[in-house]
């Protein structure tokens, strides 16, 4: 009997153990994102290493994004060209696909054909390679609304998934991303790493009302069988190049080999039977499945490389390889000029009757392309510099031209622009605030090779609230280049807001993080940090846009630029108030996002 | 990785050999303008809204020369007159040639000095007209330069962009071309 009962049991078990591997085997994915960015040297190489008279080396601005098409980009799709059953991720700025399109129309229908048949998830979420995460929620909208039209125009359906230019994450994306029609995530792997350690085998997550995985985290999560490997997480453009990037023009190209074995991986896992899937696909298939999504831990704003780049530092203050020609503030500093010049011209010309809103339209486009990345980071040259100064230059300059009709129009020589409450008064400028002898604490300022002079002006109130200007001298030579300021902090608590949410302030527990190298640094993209016991510090953003430190076992927040020109004189302007958040947004709303300008 | 900090360093070591015969040659490091003040405007070089109202008299203008560099590698020149309303005046005059721009054929235009308290900025900005130079994306019509050079306090160093439109005095739309500027502001 008890035999007769055993040889049925083990049955079932072995029944068991081989629908669970089945279920295991069903869970099997190969994903990628090939992270595709012409503006990869924005503005060409002119100038970059050699002089011009090595011309084959010394591509202009268009010669550089045809090299990026041609030798980086299409290799991609022709790897699904012969592969119909494999689905890559591709991610690009909309002007990426402007370029193709304009100079590369059997590319463009090659790209189209494969995203129309399902072989390439088409992901942007942005413009330009925009450093969206310094920067208003305006800004951002702007950009996003124009990759819709572009991709639209172009007839090319974006996917919902989300990757952006660095790897820029930041919890605020997850409402902009369900409001603009994104459901998935992808948070760089590394950046986790770095606020979190090793991230859990979970296979998705939730993010909001959205969902996000973990890119380039290979699961193997054995309590519902399922198994992710990446094929590939990197610059696009590097797969087909082996390796070698667009700054070397001469070693930039596509190689047969790399190909080849980038193929061949691919083929084995496809073997193993991993599917070669979307993103998109392998999340809703676990939605499909019954297997539930994970909470992440809280989560800060950040790039995909924060321990090589020592986080956000890189784009807002500190130096590169080509860190003798970096001018961070300055480039940082003018594009908040001109988002300010811009909205300040809109509310001009509606006052003035006058409809510019398709000549605005371009003075936001050159803005978005002054915000790229690459004018301030990783590691960029004077050409990227000074490109983005020259977009953002201009943004700026179609802006005041609008200004100035509209005040001729409104018979008006000096006015006052409230873009807030969008008035336009006659008036003068006029610093706000009387000078008193100190301010509410004490900021400690380092600078090597540099005098400084302070002083405190207190504004109107309630509530409470001073301005802080440190005028800095010109250097004596470039051990000039390094810019303290440290303000005391009240609390452990970190107290900002994230990217894309400019109306309400957050706070994260630092106990929540382990960060990787004891520090980490926050973009505060419209300048408020708080520093406890409800006094805040805002930036004037159009004067000072660089990064701000906190440090594991103290409170204290600190502003540097590693960047400054050291033959320069600086001036750096900081509001501190004593008040709720309602009353420091709206202070940092006032300076940084709708201020009013005297033009 | 390996390979592209390989050819990197070979790169740099060719461009320090390049960079120390041009060196050299004419002894130029543009990584750190002259910082002395006499390379730099100084206050006077402004003129408050006061004058502006009271002066009745011609307005009396300074004398700039620019030397850029015209898209980072090639050169351009600029000299411009200021007067005492901020009005500006000048020409310029680039080496290279692009497809929306002619070599050294000297570009007349006009504009203003704008001053920018709140941001402790100044702005210049000047508009040249172009004749058509019958290539590139403008093609047969005349081409419009926006130029925006930006520079915070009185320092000298501007950084900013000359803009390229297609047809006459067109200064807003889809620009041609954005190309870059940077140099020294110096009293003649």
């Amino acid at each position: 009997m008890k035999k007769k009962l055993l040889i049925p049991m083990l049955l079932i078990l072995i029944l068991v153990l081989i629908a669970g591997a089945a279920e295991a085997q069903d869970f099997k994915y190969a994903l990628s994102i090939f992270h595709c960015n012409i503006q990869y040297v924005i503005g060409g190489l002119y100038g970059f290493v050699f002089p011009p008279e090595f011309v084959n080396w010394d591509l202009g601005p268009d010669q550089t994004e045809n090299m990026i098409i041609v030798q980086g980009f299409k290799p991609i799709l022709d790897i699904l060209q012969d592969h119909p059953d494999w689905t890559f991720t591709v991610e690009m700025q909309a002007y990426y696909a402007e370029v193709i399109a304009a100079r590369y129309p059997d590319i463009l229908q090659e790209l189209k054909d494969l995203v129309d048949g399902g072989q390439v998830e088409l992901v942007s979420f942005h413009y330009s390679d925009q450093m969206f995460i310094g920067f208003p929620y305006q800004d951002w909208k702007h950009s996003i609304d124009l990759t819709k039209k572009t991709f639209a125009d172009l007839g090319l359906t974006l996917s919902g998934v989300v990757f952006c230019q660095e790897g820029e994450g930041a919890e605020g994306m997850a409402t902009r991303m369900a409001e603009e029609g994104y459901d998935v995530m992808a948070w760089p792997v590394n950046l986790w790493r770095y606020l979190h350690g090793e991230p859990s085998e979970d296979p998705y997550y939730n993010f909001g009302d959205v969902h996000m995985i973990i890119a380039a985290k290979s699961i193997h999560d054995t309590v519902h069988g399922v198994d992710v490997s990446w094929t590939y997480m990197d610059d696009g453009e590097l797969m087909a190049a082996g390796g070698i990037d667009p700054y070397f023009p001469w070693f930039f190209n596509t190689k047969p080999k790399a190909v080849a074995e980038y193929v061949a991986g691919v083929q084995a896992l496809a073997d193993q039977g991993y599917k070669v899937s979307s993103i998109g696909g392998y999340v809703q298939d676990m939605i499909d499945a019954g297997i539930p999504a994970a909470d992440p831990p809280p989560l800060l704003d950040g790039t995909w490389q924060p321990d090589s780049t020592d986080g956000t530092s890189r784009w807002f203050g500190h130096r590169g390889l080509w860190g003798k020609d970096e001018r961070d503030n300055h480039v940082r500093s003018l594009n908040m000029m001109a988002h300010r010049e811009i909205v300040a011209a809109e509310t001009a010309a509606q006052v003035a009757g006058l409809d510019r809103a398709d000549v605005l339209a371009e003075a936001w486009r050159q803005l978005i392309i002054g915000e790229t990345s690459d004018g301030t980071g990783i590691n960029c040259f004077k050409g990227e510099v000074e490109f983005t100064i020259a977009s953002s230059a201009e943004a700026f300059r179609i802006a005041h031209d609008v200004i100035d009709e509209a005040k001729q129009a409104l018979g008006l020589d000096h006015v006052l622009i409230d873009s807030a409450a969008g008035t336009v008064i006659p008036g003068d400028f006029a610093w706000p605030g009387a000078a008193v002898a100190q301010g509410p604490f004490d900021v400690k300022i380092k600078t090597t090779k540099r005098t400084w002079k302070t002083k405190w002006f207190r504004l109107e109130g309630p509530p409470e609230t001073y301005r802080l200007e440190i005028s800095f001298s010109a250097g004596a030579d470039n051990h000039a280049r390094e810019i303290y300021v440290t303000f005391p902090g009240n609390t452990s608590d970190i107290i900002t807001t994230t990217a894309l949410i400019d109306d309400e302030v957050r706070t994260w527990r630092r106990a929540d993080f382990t960060f990787l190298s004891g520090h980490w640094y926050l973009p505060g993209p419209i300048g408020l940090f708080g520093l406890g016991n409800d006094w805040w510090l805002v930036k004037d953003m159009a004067n000072v846009h660089v990064i701000a430190r906190i440090e594991d076992g103290s409170n204290d927040l600190r502003i540097e630029d590693e960047s400054a020109p050291w033959f320069e004189t600086i001036t750096w302007d900081f509001y501190l108030m004593h008040g709720t958040d309602a009353q420091a947004l709206a202070l940092a709303d006032s300076i940084n996002v709708h201020p009013t300008l005297a033009r | 990785m390996r390979r592209s900090l390989l050819i990197l360093l070979l790169v740099l070591a060719s461009a320090l050999v390049i960079a120390a015969c041009q060196k050299q040659n004419n002894g130029d490091d543009d990584a750190s303008p002259a910082p002395d003040d006499d390379t730099t405007i100084d206050d006077d070089a402004v003129a408050d809204d006061d004058q502006i109202d009271d002066d009745t008299s011609p307005p009396q203008a300074q004398n700039f020369h620019f030397d850029f560099k015209f898209e980072i590698a090639f050169a351009a020149h600029m000299t411009m007159k200021q007067y005492s309303d901020l009005t500006l005046t000048a020409e310029f005059t680039p080496e290279q040639r692009f497809d929306v721009i002619a070599a050294n054929a000297p570009l007349e235009g006009e504009g203003k000095l704008v001053l920018l308290p709140e941001s402790y900025g100044r702005m210049i900005m000047l508009k040249f007209q172009g004749p058509a130079l019958n290539r590139g994306p403008c093609g047969s019509r005349p081409v419009s330069y926006a130029m925006a050079l930006t520079a915070k306090e009185n320092n000298g160093y501007l950084v900013g962009s000359v803009t390229a439109y297609c047809g006459a005095d067109t200064y807003t739309g889809h620009p041609a071309r954005v190309m870059r500027l940077s140099g020294l502001q110096e009293r003649k």
